[in-house]
């Protein structure tokens, strides 16, 4: 096997990206002390909130892609990849936010699930993300396919601000977002540095999966290119 | 000649008017299903303590308002398909903006035909307190909100295999917002919900309005005529 110059260079940043977090991670179940009220339990944090933060952060790509897919008046499949890879790993994160909130509702709520607003509109977000999909995989390749997808990451950002507050409009189990731009952050020197290390290594995991993810769409659409031009004999 | 916007959006719907009018059967289904929601939540009130009662009549008329809408919004392209029509649509000096006015005005037209009569019935035959102009804004507002993303998306999954099964898909989380603010909108109607949140709700539902109706708007030009 033969890795460019440019594989080498991203399967280094990857490793390095994921050894950091892993060092974090590690840290954040040993070293970090446990939380006065929740006790050892309120680690997942470390986790719950980055993968949180970056299924939100996907939605912003997903729309960020989609504009430009349709401002872009020529066929600019490359859009469409990023738009798609997007919405692949967007769904991973919000799928790892709702079990890591499950697992952490079950001792401190007493339950697994609640119909609660911030929670219904996460899993409504998961759907999203899955509904994007199977409209991307239902239509013929194309421009049409390309636009519609490019629609439906337009409407998908439209719930991003509903889920974001949520838990300031109901009244729900959910508590208010812990890190705000407001500057009262009520959490001890460790645990906040710990939380912010995983989230920074968290949201350049989700740009390089992003990145990645992309990159492998369109080695296949080139793949499939070229067997259906030696089907065709051209 | 070319026609000005307005000329266009007329006859878009006029013709889409008469297109409906000439099968009736299209929505009669949307009519039965109200009936079969009418009947079977009638059956299941039974002795419910009143203050239960209203939130189980809210669940039911939006429960209805959803499906029909559904329903309308799954084959509002059908005769023109069936037709052809589309093709010739688009082929004449239109803005096709115009033509999603007129399928979203058709859509709440015909909708309503079967949602306020039902609403009437509740009224009627349970003493739903519905009879307030307040109530009958959340319900124009969810109506207006819910065709204007229905009839996009339904555009939208035109050519989509599976197309069934893939508009409910992309329709139920796109429309959970609104069902969610005009039900919370209407329980501080009733009562349910502390009144002083009504006006947050109703700017929820009314910004989710605009946003589906302008985004519908704007975009539906995008993905026509690139077949």
């Amino acid at each position: 096997m033969n890795l460019t110059k440019k594989d080498k260079k991203a399967f280094f940043l990857g490793a390095g990206v994921f050894a950091a977090l892993v060092l974090v991670w590690t840290s954040a179940a040993w070293l970090v002390p446990a939380e006065a009220f929740q006790g050892e339990v309120y680690r997942i944090l470390y986790i719950h909130v980055p993968s949180a933060s970056c299924a939100f952060l996907c939605a912003s790509l997903l729309f960020g892609f989609s504009i430009a897919s349709l401002v872009k008046k020529s066929p600019q499949a490359q859009f469409g990849l990023w738009a798609r890879a997007s919405a692949e790993i967007g769904l991973f994160f919000t799928v790892l936010t709702l079990a890591t909130g499950s697992l952490w509702g079950k001792p401190t709520w007493g339950t697994w699930w609640t119909w609660d607003a911030r929670l219904t509109t996460t899993f409504v977000l998961a759907l999203l993300y899955g509904a994007y999909l199977l409209l991307e995989s239902s239509m013929p390749a194309g421009i049409l396919r390309q636009k519609v997808c490019a629609v439906m990451g337009v409407l998908i950002f439209a719930d991003v601000p509903i889920i974001y507050k949520s838990v300031t409009w109901w009244r729900t189990l959910h508590q208010p977002p812990t890190l705000n731009f407001a500057g009262s952050v009520p959490m001890d020197g460790p645990i906040l540095r710990t939380l912010i290390f995983s989230l920074v290594l968290c949201v350049a995991s989700c740009l390089w999966f992003v990145w990645q993810r992309s990159a492998n769409l369109r080695l296949r659409l080139l793949f499939e290119d070229q067997s259906f031009r030696q089907w065709r004999g051209v | 000649m070319k026609q000005t916007f307005f000329q266009q959006l007329r006859s878009h719907f006029k013709h889409g008017l008469s297109a409906e009018l000439a099968e009736p059967q299209r929505w009669v289904g949307s009519f039965l299903f109200a009936l079969t929601i009418l009947f079977l939540f009638a059956f299941a009130l039974g002795d419910l303590e009143e203050k239960m009662k209203v939130q189980v009549l809210t669940a039911e008329f939006f429960l209805c308002s959803f499906f029909v809408l559904q329903i309308t919004h799954l084959r509002i392209f059908a005769a023109e398909e069936e037709d052809k029509a589309v093709d010739i649509i688009q082929s004449y000096p239109t803005v096709m903006s115009t033509y999603y006015i007129a399928k979203v005005l058709l859509a709440i037209l015909f909708s309503a035909l079967i949602i306020f009569p039902f609403l009437g019935l509740m009224i009627l035959l349970h003493g739903f307190p519905a009879l307030t102009g307040k109530f009958a804004l959340i319900a124009a507002l969810s109506v207006v909100s819910l065709s204007a993303l229905g009839v996009l998306l339904s555009w939208m999954t035109q050519k989509a295999f599976g197309r069934e099964l893939l508009f409910p898909l992309l329709y139920f989380p796109l429309a959970v917002p609104v069902l969610l603010s005009a039900v919370q909108a209407s329980f501080c109607l009733w009562g349910l919900a502390p009144e002083a949140m009504f006006l947050k709700w109703l700017s929820l539902l009314s910004g989710l309005c605009v946003i589906y109706f302008t985004l519908g708007f704007l975009l539906f030009d995008e993905i026509t005529g690139w077949e």
